[in-house]
């Protein structure tokens, strides 16, 4: 399957070689990260592929505010890094029948998945990033749950990772009235 | 601020945030709460066996299951209920969005709190199944009162609020989320943000609008604003007036994420759609799912008025 390599730098390369332009032709291709890729690489990568930001209307007001973020070391206590999963989910009830497949961002704390939404993603900068597989769920009078290797593609790896970071952003403190 | 408040509540923990909002608030204003929870939908007419919600299962329905089911709820409220002067819990069969509304009705009820979601599930689960035909989406959509959706633990009390933001399209709807948000402002003293996003790419088509051309249209949406909601404040001063321009959703959680909003108060449905039809990705659903602080959904002028004082919108004009 033809690959497209995400750099640390933010460069896409394919076979050795640098893209130039048009990185829409790169969505469909299978995903490799390349050696310390970061989320603040993922970020570096839409300032370099402008056209790739218009996959979320989330992603312009990102780009104005984390890729000139510090970068800071060491990284943020209890989180080990970011892992971007997939889930196949076979679902008898509420509802339906139904298939439904996903992919999600999630923290990683010793070998541990933990939901990322109440950190900040100026915390996350710095974590590093990487693929990690599909889980097969079966949701019915029996609850079975496989694991896979899998690939994912440049549109999953963007469009999983926008809508992760839509949901950040809660005060963590509460603010004090005049 | 509100005699009667009504929590619709799955009875699991996805509405644990909900429930610490709803007994809070009323435990604070010593209002009424009736906590509903409606378990199971009926197999069919007369049927004495319903189909159990989150199981999925059948289960015959007796007065001794419901007592049942009130005992749990009492069990997993316990703590909450602790010194709370006027609870009172309510177990039933029925559609969830049907009989959340006619209690609602039928107790004549200033406030439905609700969670957002019947599932726990991860945020990339969300984007499939959180929006669409949820009983959340029905009810903020029909209710005759405001509806308080609760999805994220709350950091600050609601008498302590510091920034309520009101998104505004200018509809008659508006009014009324703007008029509720102005009470409630004036009633516990916190800064009320009038906020309108101009969706320019929607409203100008194929043809890109030059710069000067946005900005007057930006100035002129302030100038409406200031008219149509600053004359109606009276002497409240503690307010501030902001215009975006972008997708009204986006803009609006930006805007309440900078501005470290503590409530968002919108009205469900856009002036362009009629409001039973706005069933898919309206503003509300968008700004619910993802929006870090309690979202307010207000339509109707039925219960606007918190205080003796309050201002409604339909006396004024």
């Amino acid at each position: 399957m033809e690959t497209v390599l995400l750099q640390p730098d933010g460069t896409m390369r394919e076979v050795g070689r640098a893209i130039a332009c048009d990185p829409l032709a790169m969505l469909g291709r299978a995903l490799e990260l390349g050696a310390g890729y970061r989320l603040r690489s993922f970020f570096r990568l839409l300032l370099g592929y402008p056209d790739l930001a218009r996959l979320s209307p989330f992603l312009p007001g990102f780009l104005e505010k984390y890729p000139g973020w510090p970068e800071r070391s060491p990284l943020p206590l209890g989180i080990d890094g970011l892992r971007l999963d997939k889930t196949v989910e076979l679902i008898g009830h509420p509802g339906p029948p139904r298939l439904e497949i996903y992919s999600s961002l999630l923290g990683i704390a010793g070998g541990e998945t933990f939901a990322i939404k109440p950190h900040p993603v100026e915390t996350l900068l710095d974590a590093p990033l990487a693929l990690g597989l599909c889980s097969h769920k079966v949701f019915g009078d029996r609850f079975e749950d496989m694991a896979f290797v899998t690939v994912f593609t440049l549109f999953e790896f963007i469009e999983a990772i926008s809508w992760q970071l839509a949901f950040h952003g809660s005060p963590m403190e509460c603010t004090l009235r005049r | 601020m509100f005699e009667r408040i009504l929590f619709a509540t799955t009875a699991s923990p996805t509405c644990d945030d909900a429930a610490k909002v709803a007994f809070e608030l009323s435990k604070k204003n010593r209002s009424k709460l009736t906590v509903l929870h409606v378990f199971g939908i009926p197999t069919r007419a007369f049927s004495p066996f319903v189909k159990d919600l989150q199981t999925g299962k059948e289960e015959m329905v007796s007065d001794e299951y419901v007592a049942k089911v009130v005992a749990e709820m009492r069990s997993t409220y316990a703590e909450l209920m602790a010194g709370h002067p006027d609870v009172e819990l309510i177990a039933m069969v029925g559609e969830p969005g049907t009989e959340i509304l006619r209690l609602a009705r039928k107790a004549d009820a200033n406030l439905i709190v609700m969670g957002a979601h019947t599932r726990g599930d991860d945020i990339g689960a969300t984007r499939h199944r959180a929006i669409a035909g949820s009983t959340m989406q029905r009810v903020t959509r029909t209710a005759r009162c405001p509806v308080l959706v609760v999805s994220r633990p709350c950091i600050t009390c609601w008498s302590y609020f510091a920034n309520i933001v009101v998104g505004t399209d200018f509809s008659k709807a508006a009014d009324n989320a703007f008029a509720f948000a102005l009470n409630v402002a004036k009633d516990i003293g916190c800064r009320l943000h009038l906020f309108h996003a101009m969706d320019l790419a929607a409203e100008s088509g194929a043809s890109a609008l030059g710069q000067d051309e946005v900005e007057a249209r930006l100035a002129r949406a302030r100038k409406k604003m200031e008219d149509r909601y600053v004359s109606k404040m009276g002497d409240f001063d503690n307010y501030l007036i902001e215009v975006w321009e972008g997708q009204p959703y986006v803009e609006i959680l930006k805007y309440a994420r900078e501005n470290k909003a503590d409530l968002i108060a919108l009205s469900h449905h856009t002036r362009e759609v009629d409001p039973e039809q706005a069933l898919l990705g309206s503003t509300v659903e968008q700004v619910v799912l993802r929006s870090s602080c309690p979202v307010l959904s207000v339509n109707q002028p039925d219960k606007v008025d918190v205080s003796p004082y309050g201002f409604r919108p339909e006396t004024k004009e």
